[in-house]
């Protein structure tokens, strides 16, 4: 564990894309040494050292095409998502992972253990090891349904404890961090293109429209281009608006939850509006589904809430039930001018909604 | 088969006779049980009569002549006006408190040697006790009269508030006269959950929603969750042709309300409960679990 967290640290040393000049020309800001006004002075001139350079910038720069958020370019790829955790790989379940997955697939790399270790191909060879499991379990079953039956012959005896045997060790082992072999190495019939002409980056990130304007208009850090034309944040919020009709109720509770700290990303995978993860995906499971309720909203179904709540229960999450207060007089969206103070008339409040049985909580 | 009484108590139809809920059982009809057992006055895990119907169980009966709503309260009264007293110490009712107890108490009393003036005092209490200690039974027999107790559908839905009933009593009645026996889906985040059989011997096979007007989000969750339980999420909707597209009979629907409250009368509910219905349904699975 301890040295996995290292290696964590990193692969993910920041929340955010953000470059701090201290990181950036490696000057570090010393103590203050209240008593001592030499390291007031040392401090002093760390810190013009510091402001006399230019603050770095390394802006990511997003496609806006198709209503789509693209980042192509793989080290912007990589970048956004160490830093926080933004956005998803088109062709991977969610870290953009499709070129080592598969140049370890075709034995293109000499160092292929970062493919496999891809999340995809852990969780394939853990479905491979409870199916193996299962196979196992229905074979002592079919036996042991023989011998209450009286049926059982001497060999099918042996067997039945050789079985056990091996599923107790199956039973064992814990559950695969590291594919360690790759499973099939068949090729496919569209690899041949791959083979002759060079594996060539396929994949994109893509980002929710909450996301880039988060990371536009909050943090700075991308630059999203639209044909070629740059978008200011005013412009960006427009068209956001344009495309879903419920990005504002969405964008103001992304904020809220990425300012306190949290990684939010899309919760569709368990049918709420965002999950909540303590710092990301690979740190740990999201804690919290969020499901989003206008309170303008007159009819709540309640039983689509409490369906949700069973899914997200299910999965050992508590599912969060945020309330947001909409400014009372009608604002057009498409003309307003300033945002930061528009974000001001929104209010969030959460509840935490939990399935409760009085007979299982008693004690 | 002779009709089954269906007694509405408030607003609601509860099924006092044992008899009537094993009927109701051979019709596919299971209820839900509502009332608190008295040897275990603690918990609400375990209940027993009276079985409580939901309103389209009660419908589903009505319109399909299986049985027939009474007023439980006018019941009583042409019930308890015809009878003459020795009728009413004879029958319906059951005697809960048993002889030999008073005989017990007595003898306790004249052991503990009070005096006279409260000896007679707890008598005269025993006796008062006797009085409370009798249930009667209700609604077993018909009584003569039938009209005069007797509800009328529409007339019972309206009692209560219900949203969205017609629609939703034609998914019901879809998968009901399919031969599925139907529960309250509320545990399961559906309208309804289906069972092939008898829930005591099946278990559910679906949880059925209606399809109207729900996002795609809700499909996720409700087929994760209906995978998760090893069911299948079903829809059922009204099967719409271009020509007769839902969003326009909704907006003459609510047309046809405004004026109603002036002079047009309310068309009428029972005729549109039973009105024949095109529905088509889809049943979905996650296929995302190895």
């Amino acid at each position: 564990m301890g040295k996995r967290s290292k290696n964590f640290k990193e692969l993910y040393p920041n929340p955010v894309p953000i470059t701090l000049s201290t990181d950036a020309y490696g000057i570090n800001l010393p103590d203050i040494i209240p008593h001592n006004p030499i390291s007031w002075l040392i401090f002093g001139l760390r810190y013009l050292q510091i402001q006399a350079k230019s603050i770095p910038s390394n802006v990511v720069r997003v496609d806006f095409e198709d209503d789509v958020f693209k980042v192509l370019d793989p080290t912007d790829m990589n970048r956004l998502w160490s830093h926080g955790f933004f956005g998803k790989g088109s062709l991977s379940r969610s870290d953009p992972n499709w070129a080592d997955r598969t140049s370890a697939r075709l034995g293109l790399d000499d160092d292929t253990q970062q493919g496999r270790n891809a999340s995809e191909e852990i969780t394939k060879q853990r479905r491979e090891e409870r199916k193996r499991f299962k196979l196992e379990r229905a074979k002592v079953q079919n036996l042991e349904l023989k011998q209450r039956q009286g049926a059982l012959n001497e060999d099918e005896e042996v067997e039945l404890n050789d079985l056990r045997e091996t599923l107790n060790n199956l039973k064992k082992i814990v559950p695969a961090r590291k594919a360690i072999s790759t499973t099939s190495n068949s090729l496919r019939e569209e690899d041949e293109v791959l083979l002759i002409e060079g594996l060539d980056n396929l994949e994109y990130l893509q980002l929710q429209a909450v996301e880039s304007f988060y990371l536009k208009f909050a943090l700075g850090a991308i630059d999203i281009f639209e044909q070629n034309e740059s978008l200011s944040s005013l412009e960006l919020f427009k068209k956001c608006n344009s495309i879903d009709s419920k990005f504002m109720l969405n964008y103001v509770v992304y904020h809220h939850f990425r300012s306190l700290g949290w990684c939010a990303r899309s919760g569709i995978k368990f049918g709420c509006d965002m999950l909540l993860y303590k710092r990301g995906p690979p740190f740990s499971h999201a804690e919290f589904g969020i499901l989003i309720i206008p309170t303008k909203q007159e009819f709540i179904n309640w039983i689509d809430v409490s369906s949700v709540a069973r899914v997200v229960g299910g999965v050992k999450k508590n599912l969060v039930l945020c309330y947001v207060d909409e400014p009372i007089e009608d604002i057009e969206l498409s003309e307003v001018s300033d945002i930061a103070s528009l974000l001001k008339l929104y209010k969030v409040t959460e509840i935490l909604y939990r399935r409760w049985t009085p007979s299982k909580s008693r004690d | 088969m002779e009709k089954v009484f269906l007694p509405v108590v408030g607003d609601k139809v509860l099924i006092f006779e044992l008899e009537d809920v094993k009927k109701l059982r051979h019709l596919g009809i299971v209820g839900v049980l509502s009332g608190t057992l008295s040897a275990a006055p603690q918990q609400n895990v375990f209940l027993g009569l009276p079985l409580q119907l939901s309103l389209e169980d009660v419908i589903w009966l009505v319109t399909n002549e299986h049985g027939i709503l009474i007023d439980s309260a006018k019941y009583h009264e042409v019930e308890a006006a015809m009878l003459n007293q020795a009728d009413w110490n004879s029958s319906q009712r059951i005697c809960v408190h048993d002889p030999k107890q008073d005989e017990e108490l007595l003898k306790k009393l004249a052991k503990m040697n009070l005096s006279d003036d409260k000896l007679i005092l707890k008598k005269k209490q025993l006796q008062e006790n006797k009085v409370e200690n009798f249930i009667i039974i209700p609604n077993v027999t018909p009584l003569p009269n039938i009209d005069s107790y007797t509800i009328p559908l529409d007339k019972f839905l309206s009692l209560s508030n219900h949203h969205e009933l017609i629609s939703n009593y034609q998914v019901y009645r879809s998968v009901k006269d399919q031969g599925f026996f139907i529960l309250p889906g509320i545990r399961f985040g559906g309208k309804y959950i289906g069972y092939p059989n008898d829930p005591l011997r099946y278990h559910a096979h679906f949880i059925i929603n209606q399809a109207t007007d729900f996002k795609l989000i809700d499909l996720v969750a409700g087929g994760r969750l209906a995978t998760g339980v090893k069911k299948v999420w079903v829809i059922v909707g009204e099967h719409s042709t271009p020509d007769s597209p839902k969003k326009v009979e909704g907006k003459k629907r609510d047309a046809v309300e405004v004026d109603v409250d002036q002079t047009e009368p309310q068309p009428d509910i029972v005729d549109q409960l039973t009105k024949e219905s095109k529905l088509k349904s889809f049943s979905i699975e996650w296929a995302g679990f190895g």
